[in-house]
């Protein structure tokens, strides 16, 4: 059995022993790298920031794998902390340049469009800008849902948000997105 | 109709200031609220049964149809080498240790044979330690008398405080000598010489205007009475009376 194939329970217990320790924390990361990865990567948009990022994130899981109590899905915890790590990333980016948050969503966007593919025609840009362009809870409900396909209850257990507000937001973003996609 | 009578009729038995025949809502609702909530709840229903695909297409068929690939570009073999830079980063953490690896070990030196003779050093220790020495309590005798004369002459000096005071004024009757004496204290001099003038002519003049009152008075009575018989009288009266008469 590949090690990615482990379920998340069993990765779980042979993260806690001692000898498996390292072999259960390699699987975890090669098992979720890429999701976790694409998540941050939405949020912060620079891939040397978003490697900052995920290691990071990587580095929290190592220290915190062995109390996590279960009461949430394994991916669940991850991409809270993953959450986390993004946003606390981008607060910390507003205090050192002491700029605003929507100054640093629109420096999000020029780093968009600095980007040597970006291409203002297409309409996977175009998308991008316009996420950055939502308020940032908004921003993450709407990646969690259109990206991920994350569902709505689980969603709720990662951003501890009640399904309803998460569901409103969600329209909501769309609606805006659509709404920035055809004017520009 | 006969629950809102009975409403009417408990309202008028209270003599309830209260509208009577039915309140009304002051509210509005907008036109055809009612006529599409149904439709609304089964929307939204149906909504939290669908999957992410079936719901964007279902908002918005413009984002259903771009594609979920990111344009970012991501560098050469960047999940393959992430594993080995991760490792880099977390063997750089000083409160991290890969198991198997650093382990526990302390990185402290101890001089050579520390714990073998550590034993023989402690009792070592234990018995030279000298007795304890011992302060006798009868030493500090002179304290303890020291500090009962002082409480002794604070409650005295308090106690002869307390008694010699003057009285207060509170005390003392009004018009008594004390009172006046009291009241004097403030008064200059000057004015007591004032006073004292002021109150001699007052008194002269009222003993003057009582004394000629008083030999009218004589007079009237003595109206029938002739001068030789004054004469023997006064003849009969010792000279310190005569006096006292005149």
């Amino acid at each position: 059995m590949a090690l990615t194939d482990r379920s998340d329970a069993e990765l779980l217990i042979q993260f806690r022993n001692e000898t498996t320790k390292e072999s259960a924390f390699t699987s975890i990361i090669k098992k979720y790298q890429e999701r976790l990865y694409w998540h941050i990567r939405r949020m912060v948009v620079d891939h040397d920031d978003a490697n900052d990022v995920l290691q990071n994130v990587f580095i929290r899981v190592w220290n915190g794998l062995g109390n996590f109590r279960e009461d949430a899905q394994l991916y669940t915890w991850l991409y809270r902390i993953a959450t986390n790590e993004s946003l606390t990333f981008l607060e910390q980016r507003k205090k050192r340049s002491a700029v605003s948050l929507s100054d640093v969503e629109s420096g999000l966007s020029n780093k968009i469009k600095a980007d040597k593919h970006f291409d203002a025609n297409k309409l996977e840009w175009k998308l991008q800008l316009a996420i950055q362009q939502l308020p940032e809870k908004q921003k993450l409900v709407f990646l969690l849902r259109y990206y991920d396909e994350m569902p709505y209850e689980e969603m709720s257990r990662t951003l501890e948000t009640s399904e309803g507000a998460l569901k409103a937001s969600y329209h909501h973003a769309v609606k805006k997105i659509e709404d920035y996609i055809k004017n520009h | 109709m006969n629950h809102r009578n009975t409403i009417n009729d408990e309202l008028k038995s209270l003599n309830s200031g209260l509208p009577v025949g039915g309140a009304e809502m002051p509210y509005s609702v907008p036109d055809g609220y009612f006529d599409g909530i149904a439709a609304a709840v089964m929307a939204r229903i149906k909504s939290s049964t669908l999957s992410a695909a079936e719901e964007i297409a279902q908002l918005s068929p413009l984002l259903a149809g771009i594609s979920r690939t990111m344009p970012y570009s991501v560098p050469d073999q960047y999940f393959s080498d992430n594993l080995e830079s991760l490792y880099a980063v977390v063997a750089e953490e000083p409160e991290l240790s890969l198991p198997g690896t650093a382990g526990k070990a302390m990185p402290y030196t101890l001089p050579e044979g520390y714990f073998e003779g550590l034993g023989s050093q402690v009792i070592q220790r234990v018995e030279e330690k000298p007795t304890a020495r011992v302060v006798p309590m009868a030493g500090r005798r002179w304290m303890r008398w020291a500090a009962a004369a002082m409480i002794g002459g604070v409650m005295a000096i308090s106690g002869i405080a307390y008694f010699n005071q003057k009285p207060k004024q509170a005390d003392v009757p009004v018009s008594s000598p004390q009172w006046v004496a009291t009241k004097l204290n403030n008064v200059s001099d000057k004015e007591i010489d004032e006073f004292v003038r002021a109150a001699d002519v007052t008194a002269s003049s009222s003993v003057k205007a009582g004394h000629s009152a008083k030999i009218s008075e004589v007079k009237q009575l003595l109206k029938g009475v002739s001068q030789k018989d004054l004469d023997a009288f006064l003849d009969q009266v010792p000279e310190d009376e005569e006096l006292a008469i005149n």
